[in-house]
């Protein structure tokens, strides 16, 4: 594994993304994390140039202005964003958003955790990636 | 006499020699029995005069028609009408008679009208158009046919589709309203899948974190109490999971596939492999058939049927599960309420041995949230047999149990072979 990753964690709920950061650095310290507040905060830290684009995107899907879906759309539409690897990260347990998801190009749709050792499994999988061994909703 | 006064008089005379021979024909006719009114223009105004003379039956008939019959010139004046008529349009019968078909029909109508009446002159025609009078709005079917060579005249029976139009509005008001629901059903199932969920994984996730962080400083009793708040909490979320399946169930429109039901019978008991075996159980299977059936949904059937069977076991006695089909032909099927008399059935039969009910509880085990057992023995969250009967009525099927003599139960699904003739 590779160490000096970068994640852009995309999510309106601050508990969340302290949590998350927190395993991140329970995993390795030595990851970087940025975060945004909406889709809309997240685009426009991806298409300004001066950024070095993130390896993963953790993203919640209910977000104000620009939501999850919305954003993905717009990554996907965007040459230089569309290789990215996306995994939506959310709350939601719809089977049906997941599959639509899935098909619009996220990598994976996780549902978030209630235990935070499984967001540390969550990431050491995806960190390695090998998410292909996560559960599949 | 003057010349002007013989000219006169001969003129005369040959205005009245035509009248008479007018007078000649329209006696032949009646003669004939091939008119049966006339109408006669005085002082630009039409009078209709009808006659005695005709065949009494017939009339009686017509008159007793539980539909509108009128019989009308070439040029749409009505000379006949029956009493059903009148009262269809609530205008005294004397008034009808004499009065313009056109007059009572609509004006958006007039046209389509028109041409239908044109089209009866040689043959008949049928439409369905509006009548108004005084204001009111009358839609009907008319049927026009000519009676020609006999008569000159056009026959139009009228059929009033006020019942049935409005039928029709509340059928469709009630679809909107149908499709109302489904809508704020899936709003309630989106919130059910996120936003209720939100809160309720948080209390779980800091909750985990309060034992996990701080497990060693507290105090046995506060994480006996951390304990039941995640426990609880837990519970909620699969309450929260079980009523989105039921409603993803209620207002789904799912396809219907031919289903082999032994292949997801199968797959289910793959499922409860570990369960099975640490509860020491055997689950006997006949073979099953295959039916036209939503897979998704039968899946979650019979997976609640087998669950059930292996979670009501008694203490000291290993489940014993037997599931068996047999085919009711359509005239046994019919003996069943609210199956379709014109469909073949499977009857699928979940037998076990396990604590079984009281028979008086058979129907209301299938109400939602409704629990026999305590929570602490046996958990769960009273939407599971709610859900299956929803499946079985969303495939024209039915869910019955019955009670074991002194433990056990066997549910009945009742699933259709194929879903129409």
């Amino acid at each position: 594994m590779k160490n000096n990753f970068t994640i852009l964690i995309v999510d309106d709920d601050e508990d969340d993304k302290k949590l998350f950061i927190e395993s991140v650095k329970e995993v390795d310290e030595n990851i970087t994390c940025i975060t945004a507040a909406d889709g809309q905060e997240a685009l426009s830290f991806l298409k300004d140039e001066n950024n070095l684009l993130p390896d993963f995107i953790f993203m919640d899907l209910r977000m104000p202005r620009i939501n999850g879906k919305q954003c993905l759309e717009e990554i996907r539409k965007d040459k230089r964003l569309s290789p990215i690897r996306v995994f939506i990260y959310t709350t939601s347990i719809d089977t049906r958003e997941a599959i639509e998801l899935k098909q619009n190009g996220a990598v994976h749709f996780i549902s978030k955790p209630d235990n935070p050792t499984e967001i540390y499994y969550i990431l050491s999988v995806v960190l390695n990636e090998k998410w292909d061994q996560l559960e599949s909703i | 006499m003057s010349n002007e006064n013989s000219a006169d008089l001969l003129t005369e005379i040959g205005v009245l020699k035509t009248h008479l021979l007018e007078a000649e024909e329209a006696i032949d006719a009646i003669k004939n029995g091939s008119v049966d009114a006339f109408a006669i223009k005085k002082d630009g105004k039409a009078e209709v005069y009808t006659l005695q003379s005709l065949d009494y039956a017939y009339r009686v008939l017509i008159e007793k028609f539980g539909e509108g019959a009128l019989n009308l010139t070439r040029e749409g004046l009505i000379v006949y009408s029956n009493s059903y008529f009148s009262e269809l349009i609530n205008i005294p019968h004397a008034k009808v008679t004499g009065s313009h078909i056109l007059d009572f029909v609509s004006p958006d109508s007039r046209e389509e009208f028109r041409e239908h009446f044109d089209f009866a002159l040689q043959g008949s025609s049928k439409a369905e158009i509006t009548l108004l009078v005084n204001n009111r709005s009358i839609p009907v079917y008319i049927s026009l046919t000519s009676l020609q060579p006999q008569l000159s005249t056009v026959g139009m029976i009228i059929t009033d589709l006020s019942e049935k139009k409005q039928n029709e509005q509340v059928l469709r008001d009630k679809n909107l309203e149908l499709e109302r629901l489904n809508k704020s059903l899936e709003q309630f199932a989106s919130i059910a899948s996120h936003d209720l969920q939100e809160p309720l994984r948080k209390i779980k996730t800091f909750t985990s974190l309060l034992i996990q962080r701080f497990n060693d400083d507290l105090p046995d009793k506060a994480k006996e109490l951390a304990n039941k708040i995640w426990s609880s909490s837990e519970r909620m979320s699969l309450l929260i999971k079980d009523v989105l399946n039921f409603s993803r169930i209620v207002g789904s429109a799912n396809m219907f596939i031919t289903t082999d039901l032994n292949q997801i019978l199968n797959n289910i008991l793959g499922d409860f492999d570990m369960l099975v075996l640490e509860r020491g159980a055997s689950i006997r299977v006949e073979y099953l058939p295959s039916i036209e059936a939503i897979p998704v949904q039968i899946n979650q059937l019979f997976y609640n049927l087998v669950g059930n069977a292996l979670k009501f076991y008694k203490e000291g006695r290993p489940p014993v599960i037997t599931i068996s089909s047999r085919t009711l032909l359509p005239g046994e099927a019919a003996e069943h309420a609210g199956l379709n008399g014109r469909l073949s059935y499977a009857e699928i039969s979940f037998k076990d041995n396990g604590i079984g009910f009281e028979q008086r509880f058979a129907e209301q085990i299938f109400s939602i949230f409704e629990r026999l057992n305590n929570q602490q023995q046996y958990s769960g969250t009273g939407i599971g047999l709610a859900l299956c009967r929803k499946i079985a009525e969303q495939h024209q099927g039915r869910i019955h149990a019955e009670a074991g003599e002194s433990f056990g139960a066997t549910f009945y699904v009742l699933l259709p072979l194929k879903q129409s003739v």
